[in-house]
């Protein structure tokens, strides 16, 4: 017998069709257990990610050329311990290269340790450091392994989130800044959200005698998010004409090469660069994060005493970074582009 | 009685049913999402800092983390508020009004002057100046 169309509507053969009433009531209870689980699972995505990284990190504290290795994983305390298995470096001992968490002033410290402050932080998993732009700094006393030179190789790797990119802020410096005639560097890198539109271009860095600047990146990245910085240096030979070392000098961000530099020395040569860099090692200035080393005797003469030659004496802070900071490596080798990349891949949130 | 036969009737009729159903569901699920916005919570950011406001000069330590965000301004005269600065020379304490540089093309030394420039005491003309500390 021939059913009706009528009979099939109606649900006569058991055949019966959801309402769209129904329907809804399946996609909420969805929902539902969608926004009961999410918090569950980013917090495993988060921890995988953490795991990988903390992985990752110990390894590269295994790499002969790596001298220093912050991972920033202490939360509390006034050192910033090195985690580096040993370094290739006459005499190493990993607690040399140790941080110390230090105040401008020279009082106790004020800086703040952010736990789960630093990447993946929202799930509890990575430790950071605030320093506040004010008085804040972390000194490496030993200078021996990071007194490179213009024929060394070295790569600076950091993650780093400013609280504002402001002109100067200076994540790490190996420098002595005085005048247009008396001024010697290493390597630093700070910010210049000022070169070329606002946000564009971004960060300077001096190694050498070189100060080098972008007025645009090419590079995507969140201002205010956390940022893979990373600092390479590469020897490249000698120059027949002057007989001095030549180099070529890379920044990344996030992973990502930031090409050609403007060589602020070649186009405006009328103006002040570091003029050398020896004295930083003749002085032993040492390796500081958060802040650009400068000549106290041309920064503040009023607290400079000339019959004195100690390091605090000789030496003063300027240019503090605002901002947090989770990771610090320094290699005495130049990471090729695919590393640094794989830096940034196994770091990132 | 009553009550309970309007809820039986109620209950009989399976569209109104379902639909008593969906709001209760939808109920649940905006519940969900309220306590998850009402537990969320910011990460700390920025730091304890002094600020001098730039209109009546009353100082105080606040967390700032971009010193140019409007909420960043003098509980007394609702003005904005600086950094707070302090001159080594003479020791007279200032808010830093931040101006932008412009640094095209120009060497780390040059950049430097400029920022130095830029914190120069009003009172002494010193560049010898330090932000202030909370301590």
């Amino acid at each position: 017998m021939k059913k009706s169309n009528s009979d099939f509507s109606r649900g006569g053969l058991n055949r019966k069709r959801f309402t769209l009433v129904e329907i809804l009531i399946i996609v909420v209870i969805i929902m539902i257990l969608f926004a009961m689980l999410q918090p569950a699972l980013k917090r495993a995505i988060a921890q995988a990610k953490f795991t990988r990284w903390f992985a990752f990190n110990r390894n590269c504290a295994n790499d002969p050329a790596c001298v220093i290795n912050f991972n920033f994983q202490e939360g509390e305390g006034d050192i910033l311990n090195n985690i580096c298995a040993g370094a290739d470096v006459q005499g190493y001992n990993t607690k040399d290269y140790c941080g110390y968490l230090r105040n401008t002033n020279g009082g106790t410290h004020n800086f703040k340790w952010i736990k789960s402050g630093g990447r993946w932080g929202r799930y509890g998993y990575k430790n950071a450091l605030q320093f506040n732009g004010a008085d804040t700094y972390v000194l490496i006393p030993t200078t021996r392994g990071l007194d490179f030179t213009p024929e060394d190789d070295f790569t600076v790797l950091c993650w780093v989130k400013f609280d504002k990119l402001s002109l100067g802020d200076c994540p790490f410096s190996k420098s002595l800044w005085g005048t247009a005639t008396d001024a010697a560097c290493q390597y630093d890198l700070y910010s210049n959200p000022w070169a070329g539109s606002f946000g564009q271009g971004s960060f300077d860095v001096d190694v050498f005698t070189t100060c080098a600047t972008w007025l645009s990146t090419d590079v995507d990245f969140e201002e205010k998010g956390w940022i893979h910085l990373a600092l390479r240096y590469q020897h490249t030979g000698i120059n027949e004409a002057t007989g001095d070392a030549e180099g070529q000098i890379s920044v990344f961000v996030n992973g990502q090469p930031l090409g050609d530099f403007i060589d602020t020395t070649e186009e405006n040569p009328s103006t002040a660069s570091a003029t050398g860099w020896k004295a930083c090692v003749d002085l032993h200035i040492p390796l500081i994060l958060g802040g650009a080393g400068c000549y106290r005797k041309y920064w503040s003469p009023s607290t400079y005493d000339p019959t004195s030659h100690t390091l605090e004496n000789e030496w003063l802070i300027k240019f503090l970074f605002k901002g947090k900071m989770d990771e610090y490596l320094v290699y005495k080798r130049a990471l090729p582009d695919s590393e640094i990349r794989g830096h940034y891949d196994m770091g990132k949130e | 009685m009553m009550a309970m036969d309007v809820i039986r009737n109620f209950w009989g009729n399976k569209k109104k049913r379902d639909i008593a159903l969906l709001i209760i569901l939808f109920g649940i699920l905006l519940g969900i999402l309220l306590i998850r916005v009402l537990n969320y919570q910011r990460p700390e950011e920025g730091s304890l800092r002094v600020v001098i406001c730039g209109s009546c000069k009353h100082r105080m330590i606040k967390q700032i983390k971009d010193i140019d965000e409007p909420e960043n301004v003098c509980p007394e005269c609702g003005k904005k508020v600086a950094y707070g600065w302090k001159c080594d020379v003479c020791g007279y304490e200032y808010p830093l009004i931040l101006q932008e540089i412009p640094t095209l093309q120009k060497k780390t030394m040059d950049k430097f002057r400029a920022v130095l420039e830029m914190q120069r005491c009003p009172n002494c003309g010193s560049t010898e100046t330090h932000p202030l500390s909370i301590n």
